[in-house]
């Protein structure tokens, strides 16, 4: 049943992410100057948008619609007090909010061959297929960013301060012109753009990834809400 | 097995330098139904948090069937033992059917007899969702929730906070009737004194992180005797009173004292006043809390 719980707390963020992948999409749908390099670009910090909105709060309880909650929802301590050890509730919210990530990331990334078609946006549907698990790979680390923010912080600043803490790692590895740089497939390599698959970045970030689980894990652990 | 289903021993906590919990022992028997008494800030729900182990003391010993609440096996705590928070918030977006369903997933003792007779006589509706019901409501469906699961021992944080006086009566009459039927034991902090005492077999009184009084509740109450005294005129010095004379109050000719201990040594004291008529009652539990949290 906590399956339920946490897809009933994505489920809105899932709609709201398709939505505003949607809106440049259809826009692009319209215009037929549209190319999938501005395409792109227009959507590119969109990627890291969706990987906060769906950690969300991580074990704590979210709005099921997109209203934020202030504060800490007490119905936390009821969750808190089921027998059930912390690090189960962060790995089932993990899967949760995770798949919802994949399935809004592959249908983005097809969205975008199939709006442009597959000669102009110059991939095939499979292709698009595999760009979207890539972004999704480069997204872990945003992933588990905002997972370990939402320890601390509330529905709404989860969000701010995720954006503010990619922000931050923007500006500091902008002129990191290495492969390995985490943000590249964002900006100057998009894989739509490049027909590169990030490989190096993946592997940053699934590291990154991998470093912010076992700290968020060992917080959780032991943290009082 | 120990005979007492909670055990505390020094147990200390602080927030930020403020002492919540200042060495406190408790000790509630198997088949109790302990009454867990303290102004707000006191330390109740600190206690409380400690034992289900949604936190951790800094110092001392916390043991719920005999298990560390601090470790790892507060698992198993959890897992027999009910729990009723003190904001009762439930998950808004879920229906009382959906929260029942939910929480009897994690229970496989659940009582199905229990929730069916607690869904019909706390008339709540299945299909509401539970940011829709009253406090009151909220009260009740945490109560279903908690005394649904089969569990051992339950843990009351306020339990009849936002009901009318009917759904009082009926929560308290269940409650004493789940203790006498199942031997459930019962933790509960409440600010209600008059429902503490209606049900209470065993009560302490916690000041300051601390206990200052626990014991049966019957013991408690017959070792403090009100005694009034009207003297026909008024005394021209303040009367020196032996020990056991807790709290004297002077109004005109008419002196109260709440005594505890020494009752005998008090009452003669005011019977060799001149001129005294002297009476003593019996004391309320509202009158032991007040003489010992005014203190603090």
């Amino acid at each position: 049943m906590l399956w339920y719980k946490y897809w009933l707390e994505t489920r809105w963020r899932l709609v709201l992410v398709l939505v505003v992948f949607g809106l440049p999409l259809f826009a692009a749908s319209r215009n037929a100057g549209a190319t999938v390099a501005n395409l792109t670009a227009s959507i590119s910090v969109l990627w890291i948008v969706t990987a906060s909105m769906t950690a969300g709060t991580g074990i704590k309880t979210q709005s099921a619609t997109l209203g934020t909650v202030k504060g800490l929802h007490n119905s936390t301590y009821f969750t808190l007090s089921l027998p059930v050890r912390r690090s189960t509730l962060f790995g089932i919210r993990t899967i949760v909010g995770l798949s919802v990530m994949l399935v809004a990331m592959l249908v983005t990334s097809c969205g975008i061959c199939l709006v442009l078609g597959s000669a102009k946006a110059d991939v095939t549907l499979a292709e698009a297929v595999g760009i979207g698990l890539a972004m999704f790979v480069c997204c872990l680390a945003f992933y588990f960013m905002s997972s370990l923010l939402s320890i601390y912080l509330d529905a709404q600043w989860q969000l701010y301060g995720s954006m503010l803490v990619a922000g931050i790692g923007w500006w500091l590895t902008r002129s990191i012109h290495s492969p390995f740089n985490l943000y590249r497939p964002f900006g100057e390599a998009l894989p739509f753009v490049t027909h590169i698959v990030p490989w190096e970045a993946m592997v940053t970030s699934v590291a990154v990834a991998a470093v912010l689980i076992v700290v968020t894990l060992r917080i959780i652990e032991t943290r009082e809400f | 097995m120990s005979d007492f289903v909670i055990e505390t021993r020094d147990l200390r906590k602080s927030y930020g330098g403020v002492a919540a919990l200042n060495g406190l022992n408790l000790e509630v028997r198997r088949g109790s139904v302990y009454g867990f008494l303290g102004r707000n800030g006191a330390g109740k729900t600190t206690t409380i948090k400690i034992l289900i182990g949604l936190i951790r003391s800094d110092s001392g010993e916390a043991r719920v069937f005999g298990l560390p609440a601090n470790g790892a096996q507060s698992l198993e705590i959890r897992r027999r033992t009910g729990f009723v928070t003190e904001d009762k918030d439930l998950y808004p977006y879920m229906t009382v059917e959906e929260m029942i369903r939910f929480t009897r997933s994690f229970f496989p003792k659940w009582r199905a007899d229990l929730e069916k007779r607690y869904l019909e006589m706390f008339e709540l509706p299945p299909r509401r969702k539970t940011e829709a019901l009253s406090k009151g409501m909220r009260s009740k469906l945490m109560l279903l929730l908690a005394i649904a699961r089969g569990a051992e021992l339950l843990i009351l944080d306020e339990p009849s906070d936002g009901l009318d006086p009917a759904g009082v009566e009926d929560i308290l009459r269940e409650l004493m009737a789940l203790a006498a039927a199942e031997g459930t034991t019962i933790f509960f902090s409440s600010h209600q004194l008059h429902e503490v005492e209606q049900i209470a077999d065993h009560i302490c009184i916690l000041a300051a992180g601390r206990t200052v009084i626990a014991g049966p509740l019957d013991d408690l109450k017959s070792q403090y005797q009100r005694i009034r005294v009207v003297l026909d005129r008024q005394l021209a010095e303040p009367v020196r009173w032996v020990d056991g004379a807790e709290h004297v109050q002077q109004d005109g000719r008419t002196v109260s004292i709440l005594a505890s201990r020494n009752i005998d040594g008090v009452l003669a004291q005011a019977q060799a006043l001149p001129g005294a008529s002297v009476e003593r009652f019996p004391v309320t539990l509202k009158e032991i809390f007040l003489e010992h949290v005014r203190s603090h």
